[in-house]
């Protein structure tokens, strides 16, 4: 049952629900932000897990054992995973920090204005 | 033409630049800030041009590869036209920031123009994982500028946004990678071409996640707890920005990937989740006492309906243009209300009374954006709902139609509340745009004048253009209400010239005699109502600025109405109607109050007839004409609603209760208009829409009850009703309020009869209710302007003081009372033999009775009024002006006219009604008498009787009778009694008390106490519904998660 | 409560989405992934498959992503700009390694991150990799010492002029090769696996690396000083 990146995709899986869990149960905002950014790892695991193929390397072309046809430099596309989740996850991953950037601003604006951490005092507008 | 990738590239190196030039000095990078957004607008302009012309969309390609291997963009009308309310809103939000201190800081400017430029790609893109990339922007953008605003406030909701939108980006990311494992392309189109081939086992969970991260963006119900927080606290001109960028390209997205969702299933999805978005906000709405949050239930609820129409739009159901036009109405009308809320800087609604009293401009504006939310004419919001219900009707969903309507009309319940707290005068010291800088209100004004544009453009189309008596009039009116210079009695004048003038073009060509068609016959009513009503304002002065043109917009509208062969014609000048006399009524002094409760039954009643004629488009009416070939269950179901729609706005028995408020509170000046014509509009109605369905029978248990039987025990209950009530009335102007009422119900109860006797009974009546209650109205008017009071215990003895008014007074009651020898009596006599003749006998009885019992409170109005003593502060009363004098001469002039020749109106009629069933009401056995079944009437001959008789009367009295003695108003010695100390004897208060008691049970406010019942549920709804948004963000994050489990159960249950 | 509804609610969001696990068995390469392997050296002339597809193929997202880093360092630096009576703790100052460490290391971790973003088309990393590299330099700098002061003008000339230099690569593009952010034609492709090819690649990646770096260590500046007296602009 679990073949090939099964297993990866269903940890990455599991890492974000984990990340849920924490942003959904913990009162601690810093704890709601990792929370976040495990859910951010987590997806980004599974992306590139996505991709996997066993047995392939990496989509970088440093041996001419790689090459279908030397001549026209074409790829032999059996000998690599699949690049494109890389690149997704490469700009995933840059938004991640920005977000978690933004995030931690706003703990740290919060903590300032609130003299708390507890993220039930800050519900303030309502219905 | 400019190649559009430049859309993006420019504003993007502007950005990157922009600290740099920044180094040269603030006002410069502001420069640069505005003249890259008037560069924005301009290049999508110039294609948005192109593109109404039939240029065919462009793709753009980047990377060098060409779609599905590289990234590609496109530019078409759709996509242009929304990059150009993306520049605009820009523009009008970075003027309104500019003075702002800390969003016109340097960041703040950058992060403005990122905005503008994430919505711009979010609107052009075709890939899936760019529209991942620019939704990150955008929300990135949003996250960092929310921050303007309280404190406090501002950086809960910005916490609470990013959190939700941590969890829904998370969402969507899952969904795109997904699907490009399942599809092999990140490109939409293609993904589209190969999602149907490719689907496996989980598909329908991937697009699940995919679209629950989308509908958290557009803050659909149950995610928009966060949304709404943000409208809240944070400042207005970034919301305004967020609304004309990000909120449109966020709902083009939707639009786009929905194609991805084939099938029954997932519209039925959509449909769902957006109607009850627009229901559940619009509810909730109601009780929200801080404006904004209000105004961001508000969005919810559009965005929501615009949701919900997706589905429609993609089978073909629904005209594109119907999201095309209420987009661009939410647009305009959110976020210009966003920015007149700022420059106000009220946050409760509380805080709004008498806004913007500094500022004409402003006033209009924030009319004009609350009349385009709620969808009245001619804004494009109603034009687009219209267009979207008639598709729904066409194809046969009645019950949306129905939710539609319900959640509009709640819609007219909040922002009418609102807009009535604006309209009452302040007081204490008003907040206003004192001092604002040109640049802050420029948006608002901007877009109210676009709004107002777009609407007139549309509205033309459909009536036709400046020579069209209805545009002419408005556009008029609209002209007038600018001009503040002038004295009242001069734009009295004026409008007194245009009335004669359109009245003049439209009668001077006529072939045959005006009256002989039901049009001309309303038309010649409308026209000579204004036209008395300008000569009644050149003596009594209007009291605010804005009443003659808000007054010749009404008049148009009306025209619009009586020359309309559409439906939609027909309903948008209805609606014009209704918003223009409401605006007319809150200018009396407690206006608004009342004016609001006249807007909500006015709203509906409004809302009852949309019904209806979605019922007749439901089987391919669209016009007038057309209604005769309606039948079965369909004509059943037309017919009562339509019916049902104009008798509420006649005020009829049940939905009555705001027409006292209405009618006394309105200016003196109107309303003579309002209660002599505009209660004429729903007979026309009447005749002109619901007659020509063929009255259907509704087999009941007991017999067979056809419902213009009903309808007729409608209008028969409202007479006897009112009479009753307008007896016990201590106040002038609602005793003729209810008087009014009352007497309308006859009219309706003569319709219902649908015989040619009955119509003539109608239409005569209807034109003498006109007449003597345009009369009276203007007759009190003049009291009251001369006594300053309107109570009936606060005068008396006036006979001597305003002799004139008294006689106007005398020939108002009589014609009403309906004795001979004037002309109301010939319309009782018609009503009577209608009501025998068609065998309504217990009918008969009992509009006898009321009749009778309207002689009491004609009574009063003479008696405590005129008679009497005459008490020390009006010793030196003049007589109302001559002006109004001479208007009530107009009025009087007819009366006496048809009371010596009824044939005068009564021949035209017999065209008219010959022309409607064939046959005439009346015959005249000879020139002067007419003849029924049941006896014959010879106006001249009675009349003359009567002279003769009141002469021979009166010589008696004066020569053969005892010789009167004149004394002193205070001396009373002949009562036999003699009091220590002179003084009044005026028995005026509480006259009729006795028979108070006898009527006890009937008067009890039963209808009152049922619509006070109705509004506790609704307000229970809403405040039981708002303790939903908790204020907790993990709550919100859970209910995403929540909600993609019941979607799934939904997809699971089908 | 609302806990225990949170984690019934994430159990049943888990077995719900583990359906999609088996989604993620290996299939063949789609339509276009097939043409990103096997054409990706011959169309860009970079041996690194990925970053041909980060800087030409989808170069667009690139620029997005590019635009989202400037605009949540610009978001965070507004958020943080108000000084808003944080007391600032007296930093209890960093250990003599640590100090000595920090002015050791420093110079090569940005070599480091600059041959990182350099070599971006030829092994593994690129610009965003790189930028990150120098900006842990930078934090190394800091945690030695808080209070030193980051050039902060220079800071921003880079930030500007590297972001606008990627829209000019990207202009340059259109209009030599008629595409934004095209590549062939633009600059030769020459040989693969030497340094000097991939045509317009390095240079964008070393513009987007320099970005990168310091936007990064700005961002950690204003976080760091996010309790104080000067207004950040």
């Amino acid at each position: 049952m679990m073949a090939g990146n099964e297993l990866y995709v269903a940890t990455g899986l599991i890492v974000i629900l984990i990340g849920f869990a924490t942003v959904l149960v913990k009162r601690n905002l810093l704890k709601i932000v990792i929370g976040f950014s495990l859910i951010d790892s987590g997806t980004n695991l599974l992306i590139v897990a996505l991709g996997f193929y066993p047995g392939r390397t990496a989509p970088i072309v440093n041996n001419p054992d790689m090459l279908a046809n030397r001549a026209s430099l074409l790829v032999n596309t059996a000998k690599v995973v699949d690049p494109v989740p890389q690149a997704l996850v490469l700009t995933a991953i840059v938004i991640g920090v920005g977000v978690t950037a933004l995030m931690l601003a706003y703990v740290v604006r919060l903590y300032a204005t609130g003299k708390t951490l507890d993220v039930r005092q800050f519900g303030r507008m309502k219905w | 033409m400019v190649n559009p990738i430049l859309l993006i590239g420019v504003p993007l190196a502007v950005a990157f630049l922009l600290p740099l030039v920044d180094m040269l000095g603030r006002r410069t990078a502001r420069a640069v800030h505005l003249l890259t957004l008037a560069f924005e607008l301009f290049v999508a302009g110039e294609w948005l041009v192109q593109f109404l012309h039939g240029a065919a969309a462009v793709n753009i390609i980047t990377g060098g590869w060409a779609p599905p291997i590289g990234i590609n963009l496109r530019l078409g009308p759709l996509e242009a036209a929304l990059v150009c309310l993306a520049a605009l809103t820009g523009i009008g939000s970075a003027l309104y920031l500019a003075h702002h201190e800390e969003v016109g800081s340097l960041r703040g400017l950058v992060i403005q123009l990122l905005l503008v430029t994430g919505a711009i790609g979010l609107i052009m893109t075709r890939d899936v994982f760019n529209t991942f990339v620019f939704l990150e922007i955008s929300g990135i953008g949003t996250y960092s500028i929310v921050i303007f605003g309280k404190e406090r406030s501002a950086l809960e909701a910005g916490f609470k946004y990013i959190a939700l939108g941590g969890a829904a980006s998370t969402f969507f990311l899952l969904g795109v990678a997904f699907l490009y494992k399942i599809t092999g392309t990140l490109n939409l189109d293609d993904m589209i071409h190969k999602l149907p081939m490719a689907v496996v086992a989980g598909t329908g969970t991937v697009l699940l996640l995919l679209m629950v991260g989308i509908m958290s963006e557009l803050k659909l119900f149950p995610l928009n707890g966060p949304a709404i927080d943000l409208y809240d606290g944070v400042e207005p001109g970034v919301m305004a920005l967020i609304v004309g960028t990000t909120v449109n390209a966020l709902f083009f997205v939707f639009w786009k990937i929905s194609a991805l969702y084939t099938g029954p299933a997932w519209a039925a999805m959509f449909a769902s989740v957006g109607m009850t978005t627009f229901l559940v906000c619009n509810v909730l709405a109601i009780r929200q006492t801080r404006v904004r949050r209000m105004l961001g239930y508000s969005s919810s609820a559009q965005i929501g309906l615009l949701v919900f129409l997706v589905p429609f739009v993609k089978s073909g159901e629904v005209a594109l243009s119907a999201i095309a036009l209420l987009l661009v109405n939410h647009t305009f009308a959110k976020a210009g209300l966003l920015w007149l809320a700022g420059t106000h800087g009220g946050e409760k609604i509380k805080e709004w009374k008498g806004a913007f009293s500094d500022s004409l401009a402003l006033r209009i504006a924030l009319a004009t954006f609350v009349l385009a939310m709620t969808g009245l004419p001619p804004f494009p919001g109603f034009w687009g709902k219209w267009q979207a219900l008639v598709g729904l009707a066409q194809h046969g969903h009645g019950w949306w139609i129905g939710a539609v309507l319900v959640g509009s009309l709640f819609e007219f319940v909040y922002y009418f509340g609102w807009l009535k707290e604006a309209l009452t005068p302040a007081e204490t010291v008003p907040r206003g745009a004192v001092g604002s800088p040109l640049s802050e209100v420029f948006g608002s004004l901007l877009y109210a004048g676009l709004a107002i544009a777009l609407g007139a453009k549309v509205l033309m189309q459909v009536w036709g253009g400046f020579k069209t008596p209805a545009i002419f009039l408005g556009a008029a009116g609209f002209v007038l209400l600018f001009i503040r210079a002038l004295p009242e009695r001069f734009k009295a004048a004026l409008t007194l010239v245009a009335v004669a003038w359109v009245a003049w073009g439209v009668f001077a060509g006529a072939r045959a005699c005006p009256l002989w068609d039901i049009r001309g016959f309303f038309l010649v009513m409308v026209l000579f109502g204004a036209f008395v009503i300008s000569v009644a304002g050149l003596g009594i002065p209007a009291e605010r600025g804005s009443f003659w043109g808000l007054f010749l917009i009404l008049v148009g509208s009306i025209i619009g109405i009586l020359y309309s062969s559409s439906l939609l014609g027909f309903f948008a000048g209805w609606e014009l109607m209704t918003w223009s006399s409401y605006l007319l009524v809150s200018q009396g002094r407690h206006g608004p109050k009342a004016g609001y409760l006249y807007m909500l039954f006015a709203a509906a009643a409004g809302l009852l007839v949309l019904g209806g004629m979605m019922v007749a488009e439901s089987a391919g009416v669209t016009t007038l004409a057309a209604l005769v070939s309606l039948s079965g269950g369909v004509a059943l179901a037309a017919w009562g609603l339509l019916a049902v729609g104009f008798a509420v706005k006649v005020a009829s028995w049940g939905a009555h209760i705001w027409a006292p408020g209405a009618y006394a509170e309105s200016p003196d000046l109107f309303t003579p208009f309002l209660s002599g014509v505009i209660s004429k509009i729903p007979i026309f109605g009447l005749a002109a829409v619901v007659a020509r369905i063929a009255a259907p029978s509704v087999a009941t248990a007991i017999s067979s009850i056809s419902v213009a039987h009903i309808l007729g025990w409608v209008g028969g209950l409202t007479a006897f009703g009112m009479t009753l009530l307008a007896v016990f009335q201590e106040d002038m102007k609602k005793l003729l309020a209810y008087s009014s009422v009352g007497q309308v119900g006859y009219v309706v109860l003569a319709m219902a009869l649908l015989t040619p006797l009955g119509w003539t009974a109608a239409l005569y009546y209807a034109v003498n209710h006109f007449l003597f209650k345009g009369l009276l109205f203007l007759a009190i008017a003049g009291v009251i302007y001369r006594t300053g009071v309107r109570t009936f215990a606060d005068t008396g003895g006036l006979i001597k003081r305003m002799p004139l008014s008294f006689i106007a007074v005398l020939i108002g009651i009589i014609a009403l009372a309906g004795v001979p020898p004037l002309s109301g009596f010939a319309g009782k006599w018609l009503l009577y033999e209608a009501l025998m003749d068609k065998g309504w006998l217990f009918l008969t009885a009992f509009m006898m009775l009321a009749s009778v019992m309207a002689f009491l409170y004609c009574f009063r109005l003479i008696h405590s009024i005129f008679l009497g003593q005459l008490k020390d502060k009006d010793r030196n009363v003049r007589e109302a002006p001559w002006p109004l004098l001479l208007a009530e001469l107009l009025m009087v002039i007819p009366i006496l006219a048809l009371s010596v020749r009824p044939q005068l109106l009564i021949e035209p009629l017999q065209h008219l009604v010959t022309g409607v069933f064939g046959v005439p009401g009346v015959r005249f056995a000879s020139a002067a008498t007419m003849t029924t079944h049941f006896g014959y009437f010879n106006a001249a001959a009675m009349m003359a009787l009567v002279v003769v008789l009141f002469l021979v009367l009166l010589f008696i009295l004066l020569t053969v009778g005892p010789k009167p003695t004149k004394v002193k108003q205070l001396d009373i010695v002949y009562a036999a009694e003699v009091p220590p100390s002179p003084e009044e004897l005026q028995y005026a208060w509480a006259f009729y008390r006795p028979y108070e008691r006898a009527f006890a049970p009937l008067l009890k406010a039963r209808v009152t106490a049922f619509w006070h019942g109705v509004v506790d549920v609704v307000e229970g709804v809403a405040e039981a519904g708002r303790r939903f948004y908790t204020g907790n963000a993990q709550t919100y994050v859970l209910y995403s998660v929540l909600f993609i489990l019941v979607l799934a159960a939904f997809g699971l249950a089908r | 409560m609302k806990q225990i509804i949170s984690i019934i609610a994430i159990v049943t969001i888990g077995f719900v989405l583990w359906q999609l696990v088996p989604i993620a068995m290996p299939s063949g390469f789609g339509a276009v992934t097939h043409h990103y392997v096997a054409d990706g050296l011959k169309d860009n002339g970079g041996s690194n498959l990925v970053t041909s597809i980060v800087v030409n193929y989808r170069g667009f997202d690139t620029l997005g992503e590019v635009t989202v880093l400037f605009l949540s360092v610009s978001g965070a630096a507004f958020v943080l700009r108000r000084r808003s009576g944080l007391e600032v703790q007296e930093p209890v100052p960093a250990s003599e390694i640590v100090q000595t460490g920090a002015r050791m290391l420093f110079a090569p971790i940005v070599v480091f991150g600059a041959y990182i973003f350099v070599h971006g088309h030829l092994t593994p990393g690129g610009g965003f990799q790189g930028g990150a590299v120098i900006a842990s330099g930078v934090l190394l700098l800091l945690l030695a010492n808080r209070d030193r002061a980051l050039p902060h003008g220079l800071l921003s000339w880079v930030e500007s002029l590297s972001g606008f230099g990627f829209v000019l690569a990207g202009l340059a593009g259109l209009i030599v090769a008629g595409s934004f952010l095209a590549n062939k034609g633009v600059l030769p492709l020459g040989q693969w696996n030497r340094l000097v090819s991939a045509g317009v690649i390095p240079i964008i990646y070393i513009l987007i690396g320099l970005k990168v770096g310091s936007e990064l260590s700005v961002l950690l500046d204003v976080m760091v000083h996010a309790a104080g007296d000067e207004e950040a602009n």
